[in-house]
């Protein structure tokens, strides 16, 4: 199968699954306690199927950037995470209603990397910054379940310090300012978890070996996209 | 800046001492540490993923939040009878297992017992049960007043064996407002520390109100040290032997919630959020797995020494004469909800400490030698027999909230 033909069909693939995804948030957040069997008799429709609707709508952002024949290595890499993640995280949102959009969303996650050992050795190179969105992830995953300021104050660090990590053309005060917001506002204000100060200091050990990496990238003139 | 790194060969005379590698490999000591700290910085990532779910899927964030917690927030808002349902809900009752059905019409409201919500061998006479549906009623009548109903109890209509609780039937009044009305939603237990304060005698006697209540009720605060000593020690003890009663200890147990899922789903039971920790140990609790029964009876027999009863400016003990009465319980019931109400008005925590009775009544239901009757008795001779005891004191941090029903799931 040709790149191009594979690529489209991914792009159908992911929008198909997206656009099920979608449809399946909107009846958990409508009508989710009224068919529990279908939807997984959880405890917070509405929020789930909240959360379901943007998890879709970030697997179809993923699917439509498919049409760019030039993505890098790893554009396509992350792209196959907003695939494939939502597709395997919305199995706890949406109970039976998503299992087609997960069966689709996995497969054009899947059949979006164009080269594995060139992934995987972008990914190795690049770990460290693996490491740090990687928290910027488990941030957003808590701020999910805390109350509205403290879930707007854990979203926003969260998504900086994914952004620190994929931003590697970022000057270095960019990165260092998305590094602050990511990790000190939240871990002040949810201190008592615990893990959110665990997870400030891990990020703050973590972008040592990032920054210097960008630094070195630039001093060798590299931008590694 | 030096770029240059240093190889580590292995020596021919040193074979041991491979270094992580071969000359052949030419592993570097940059090269090893570097992927010693992506190794580690991997596995320490990995753990806080696996614990931020953790903080996800317990709620850690969100003490008090979901469904469950939902009738705090929502107690004022419906008028009517329904409205004054909505603040019975909010009542103690024993290991907050909300024992309580309301059948409501436009002029009545009727309570009736849920049999099945019982703590079983903890409170083999369901004494505990009935004083929860007095306290229930306490805030039904509350809830009635302010919102221009007034009520007028019959007491169980169908005899003293009938589900049938009370029967209130509702005329119009003028709506007014009512302090302890306001407090219903302030009110939780508190069994977190007290800060050593005294409560000034004549405070602890303004919080007793019986008006409307049986003859043959009546309260004691045991103030001094000696005796809160005394009583202190009684306390652990029966806390002791309630878990050393395997029987006990297992229905107390059952009414646990250790998982945010369980409590979204049952909404009520007794919770992490309830126990009075530090918002450290509080948040280190609720990361760890569910406790087993040992481990929550260990904890809470630690507590009721080292916290419950090393705290407690006074104990306030309610007595009967005729402890076995419905009527007497259902009325003991309605003047404890009326202590903590005032009391939540003033500032004052209380915590109910009922593991003597419990004690007390399980020797009697099994026919074991009475050990706990008489120390009871010889600490206050010639009052009646001891019906409800709590301790009170200025806390020194709030109390959470505790899972509730919906006005919707208790009425028929």
């Amino acid at each position: 199968m040709s790149r191009d033909r594979r690529h489209r069909r991914v792009v159908r693939l992911g929008l198909a699954g997206s656009g099920l995804g979608l449809l399946a948030g909107i009846v958990q957040a409508t009508v989710g306690s009224r068919i529990p069997e279908w939807t997984g008799a959880k405890a917070s429709p509405i929020a789930l199927g909240l959360l379901t609707i943007g998890l879709s709508a970030l697997a179809g952002w993923a699917a439509l950037q498919q049409r760019d024949l030039r993505l890098s290595v790893g554009g396509r890499a992350a792209c196959a995470l907003a695939l494939a993640g939502p597709g395997l995280l919305c199995l706890s949102t949406v109970g039976r209603l998503w299992y087609p959009s997960a069966l689709l969303l996995v497969v054009a996650g899947t059949m979006t990397i164009d080269s594995w050992s060139a992934t995987a050795k972008m990914l190795a190179t690049g770990w460290f910054r693996v490491l740090l969105g990687a928290l910027g992830a488990c941030q957003l995953l808590m701020a999910a379940g805390a109350p509205l300021i403290l879930a707007l104050v854990g979203a926003v660090g969260g998504a900086c310090l994914i952004a620190a990590a994929v931003w590697r053309s970022a000057s270095r005060p960019v990165v260092v300012a998305l590094l602050a917001v990511g990790i000190l506002p939240f871990a002040i204000l949810a201190w008592a978890a615990i893990v959110p100060a665990l997870v400030a200091v891990t990020a703050a050990l973590i972008a040592v070996p990032v920054l210097r990496g960008a630094a070195n990238a630039r001093t060798v003139g590299g931008d590694h996209r | 800046m030096m770029t240059a790194t240093r190889t580590i060969r292995a020596r021919p005379d040193s074979p041991g001492d491979s270094a992580g590698g071969s000359p052949s490999t030419g592993w570097s000591r940059r090269k090893m540490l570097r992927a010693m700290g992506l190794g580690a910085a991997t596995v320490v990532v990995a753990g806080a993923g696996a614990l931020s779910y953790r903080v996800f899927d317990s709620a850690v964030l969100d003490p008090g939040g979901g469904d469950a917690y939902a009738p705090w927030q929502s107690w004022r808002d419906t008028p009517g009878p329904l409205g004054a349902v909505a603040a019975a809900v909010l009542a103690a009752s024993p290991h907050n297992t909300q024992p309580w059905i309301f059948g409501v019409g436009a002029q009545v409201i009727d309570l009736y017992v849920d049999r099945t919500r019982t703590t079983g061998t903890v409170d083999p006479f369901a004494r505990e049960q009935f004083v929860g549906l007095g306290c229930a009623v306490e805030n039904l009548v509350l809830g009635c007043r302010v919102r221009g109903l007034e009520p007028t109890v019959t007491w169980l209509p169908d005899g003293p064996d009938g589900d049938r609780v009370a029967n209130v039937a509702l005329a119009d009044r003028t709506a007014g407002s009512n302090p302890l009305y306001d407090a219903i939603g302030d009110r939780h237990t508190n069994r977190g520390p007290y800060d050593g304060r005294p409560v000034p005698d004549d405070l602890l006697t303004s919080l007793v109100d019986r008006s409307d209540l049986q003859p043959g009720l009546a309260v004691h605060w045991i103030t001094d040290p000696d005796t809160r000593g005394v009583l202190g020690g009684l306390l652990v003890d029966a806390a002791t032997a309630l878990t050393a009663d395997e029987q006990q200890s297992t229905d107390g147990f059952v009414w646990f919630r250790g998982s945010n899922d369980d409590i979204q789903r049952y909404r009520d039971g007794l919770v992490l959020d309830g126990q009075g920790l530090g918002p450290l140990t509080l948040g280190a609790a609720k990361l760890l797995p569910a406790s087993s029964r040992t481990a929550g009876d260990k904890f809470w027999v630690d507590q009721t020494r080292t916290v419950h009863t090393a705290t407690a400016a006074a104990y306030g003990v309610i007595t009967a004469t005729d402890p076995d009465s419905r009527r007497t319980q259902l009325d003991a019931g309605r003047l404890l909800q009326r202590i903590h109400l005032t009391a939540t008005t003033q500032g004052v925590a209380l915590q109910h400490m009922n593991q003597i009775t419990e004690r007390i009544d399980r020797e009697s239901a099994t026919g074991a030698a009475p050990t706990f009757a008489p120390r009871f008795a010889a600490l206050l001779p010639g009052v009646g027999a001891p019906l409800l005891t709590f301790r009170v004191g200025y806390p020194v941090r709030p109390a959470h909230t505790t899972p509730r029903r919906s006005v919707a799931e208790v009425t028929r």
